[in-house]
């Protein structure tokens, strides 16, 4: 019999592991734990995007010149890297293709496109894809 | 019908049906066609709004809580 130096509990040596300190249900807890801890990486907790928020606040004129340095002398890399992001947009109807696929239609910008419309259309999209895909 | 949610609920039921070979395709195309038109006059609806500068208060579109939380409020920012 030993006590786990967590829970406090008399406790029989086969609920522990090996020489541990901590037995097997406090240990799997304690593991529980850190593995949920582990689910939200340093960048997505809240305190580092607020971070990244202030920073980019900072200096955002310097991203963005770098940016528009970067897309004046890679113009190639820059086409190849927007097609393939359409590409992707296109194949998997994400919210942000649907909406501007909306708003283009008649001219207003993709924020004035509500969600429930943006479902509808992609739905509909689906189903015409389906048809003309297996039409004969 | 009268939602958009509804809407789109009744094409992915129309789309189920249509891969399990229970309807076929001529009439999946007109149900799709009547589809997006409810869509074309609710876009409509939406410009007219826009154009007024005003919150969309559309019946049509607002049945989605979540709908609702993503629609802006009003036509000045663009996310």
């Amino acid at each position: 019999m030993k006590t786990c130096r967590i829970c406090n509990e008399l406790k029989p040596a086969d609920a522990y592991r090996g020489t541990r300190s901590a037995c097997r249900e406090c240990e799997s807890a304690r593991r529980r734990e850190w593995y949920a801890a582990q689910a939200v990486k340093p960048h997505q907790r809240p305190e580092m995007k607020a971070y990244y928020r202030q920073w980019y606040a900072a200096n955002s004129e310097s991203v963005k010149a770098r940016a528009v340095e970067w897309t004046k002398a890679n113009p190639d890399k820059r086409n190849a890297i927007c097609k393939e992001n359409m590409r992707r947009q296109r194949e998997k109807l994400t919210d942000a293709y649907v909406r501007r696929m909306l708003a283009q239609s008649i001219g207003l910008r993709s924020a004035h496109i509500p969600q429930p419309m943006v479902a509808a259309q992609r739905e509909l999209l689906k189903l015409k894809r389906y048809i003309r895909e297996n039409s004969v | 019908m009268k939602t958009a949610s509804e809407l789109r609920a009744e094409l992915a039921s129309v789309f189920a049906k249509l891969k399990a070979g229970e309807i076929k395709h001529n009439e999946a195309a007109e149900l799709a066609n009547l589809a997006g038109k409810m869509i074309a006059s609710a876009k409509v609806q939406v410009e007219y709004y826009a154009l007024r500068k005003e919150s969309p208060d559309i019946a049509f579109l607002k049945d989605d809580e979540q709908g609702r939380a993503n629609t802006p409020s009003h036509h000045q920012g663009h996310a």
